[in-house]
């Protein structure tokens, strides 16, 4: 589903309000999550261990990874808490007709 | 800022450097030493029976820390150093080649080793007989597998199950015997223990319960031999015991550290011996909801504990509070649990999804939730395990219902007692 070079990642109605999603697309596994009504996007693979950040427990905007306990904000990908030491890589999105979009899906490229 | 000029940590495990990670973001200027004797940088153990069984499975893959981070840390590894002794009253150090380390504070993360067959069963000092702790026990056995056909396991826990599974992958007959009547007894409630019995099952894994090992022969046409219990025998090129672990304690009850299996610590990780802090699966300590004492064996545990205490060992006093939790990759499936079993569980609620995954959920006579267990439901177990030692005021039919997203209830439960 692409507009105008956009991706459409997921309707707002699947994204459950202060939880977190998996979605795939064009290979890419993401998690989409919804903090109070706004939408943030990371890779969802955990960048320190081999987990799935969907699978954490997103409070308020902090998502705890799964497996080792480690919490990045989901706001802008900074690590907040040991052991991760690396950020998460964010996507740019926006909201348009009940859709969260992929403003810049060139950014599925750089890994 | 802390007191301690120089923190000596022995032992490079998960909670070794984990101690090392607090301790310097607690004291940005002391000097950390973490010393190991394997030879090796600092590895995941965690990934010895999974990744590492897999053929051509590297051990750099493995590493806990990128090679700079100790730099960057200003951590001072010293990965080949024999500790021979502690001399608490100097708090001073001797290694195996004479040299003295003097510290401030010490932290014992020395870990566990893996139980051996006792000599009384026969040949257990066979080549073909494995334990899985060290790396070396890894890249052995890695080898081991490319030159079998037939792998016997003693011991249906986790790491045996792993082993199991990562050696079926491999195309290995592969037989397990367990002296309990059933497998996973420690760490699992029997619905969850029973799937994964039938997981390894429908992978053609034979499982031998309620078997004790009566004998161990070696062959002269290289093969062990392994007497049950029940008169069978089975026969093997290669076997792999998982029958638990032992605390490396020696050192400490020389330097006269009280010891009860495994360091005694408070819930800030001291132990009997001013400066001397123990973490990880080596220590005894306090734990909420729990009677005496209890040496925890989970890497999380090790992660968490080691941190608290490295905070502590720099200065600080934090209690530690982390709830037990572990989990396990066996196939393609994920078990993943927090709390402690226990026999004052007194309820086992089971919630099963369509897709066969399944949440158990443990409670007391109080209904105080013990633990939460889980095959393919990470996100349900993180988030009931937050509720782990809290009375649960739901209803049976909604924790078992699968048509009631279990994060909202958390969710609202959390903010009840908040």
């Amino acid at each position: 589903m692409t507009t105008s070079n956009q991706l459409v990642l997921a309707s707002v109605a699947n994204v459950p309000i202060d939880d977190v999603i998996a979605i795939r697309i064009e290979g890419h596994d993401l998690a989409v999550y919804n903090v109070d009504g706004t939408f943030y996007v990371s890779d969802d693979r955990c960048n320190h261990g081999n987990a799935k950040l969907s699978e954490g427990f997103l409070d308020g905007d902090v998502i705890e990874c799964p497996l080792h306990g480690g919490c990045f904000k989901v706001t802008n990908g900074e690590p907040c808490a040991s052991p991760v030491t690396q950020p998460m890589k964010m996507y740019s999105v926006k909201v348009e007709g009940g859709e969260i979009i992929l403003t810049d899906p060139s950014e599925l490229d750089v890994s | 800022m802390s007191t301690a000029n120089h923190i000596v940590i022995i032992g490079t495990g998960i909670a070794g450097v984990s101690a090392a990670q607090g301790a310097r973001e607690v004291d940005p200027e002391v000097r950390i030493t973490l010393i190991g004797e394997d030879g090796y940088p600092p590895y995941d153990r965690t990934h010895l029976s999974k990744q590492m069984l897999k053929p051509e499975a590297r051990l750099d893959a493995s590493s806990l820390m990128e090679p700079e981070w100790f730099d960057q840390n200003k951590i001072q590894l010293e990965s080949n150093t024999r500790i021979e002794s502690i001399n608490t009253a100097a708090q001073s150090l001797s290694t195996s080649v004479g040299e003295t380390i003097k510290y401030d504070a010490l932290v014992l993360a020395m870990g566990t080793r893996a139980r051996k067959l006792p000599v009384s069963l026969g040949q257990v000092e066979s080549t073909r007989i494995h334990t899985l702790r060290t790396a070396e026990d890894a890249l052995r056995l890695q080898g081991a597998l490319d030159d079998s056909k037939r792998l016997v396991i003693v011991g249906a826990g986790l790491i045996g199950l792993e082993v199991a599974a990562a050696a079926r992958a491999r195309g290995l007959k592969v037989e397990v015997v367990e002296a309990g009547s059933r497998i996973l007894q420690r760490s699992c409630d029997q619905y969850t223990a029973d799937r994964i019995a039938s997981l390894h099952a429908d992978h053609g894994v034979e499982l031998h319960l309620g078997q004790s090992i009566e004998s161990v022969t070696e062959s002269a046409q290289g093969s062990v031999s392994l007497g049950l219990s029940d008169g069978a025998a089975i026969e093997a090129d290669l076997m792999v015991v998982g029958i638990g672990v032992i605390p490396n304690t020696e050192l400490a009850e020389a330097a006269g550290v009280d010891v009860d299996n495994g360091v005694v610590v408070d819930g800030l990780g001291r132990t009997s011996v001013p400066n001397v802090y123990a973490a990880g699966d080596i220590a005894s300590l306090p734990v909420p909801g729990r009677h005496g004492l209890t040496r925890l064996e989970t890497w999380r545990h090790a992660q968490d504990h080691g941190r608290c205490v490295g905070m502590n060992a720099a200065g600080q006093e934090n209690e530690y509070k982390a709830l037990a939790s572990f989990w396990s990759d066996q196939y393609e499936q994920r078990i993943q649990g927090v709390g402690l079993i226990d026999d004052e569980i007194a309820t086992t609620l089971i919630r099963q999804y369509e897709s066969g995954a399944h949440v158990s959920f443990m409670l007391d006579k109080n209904r105080v939730l013990k633990a939460v267990l889980g095959i393919d439901t990470a996100k349900d177990v993180n988030a009931m395990g937050k509720l782990v030692g809290r009375v649960i005021p739901v209803s049976d039919h909604e924790l078992k219902d699968e048509h009631q997203p279990l994060v909202p209830i958390v969710k609202k439960l959390l903010k009840k007692v908040s």
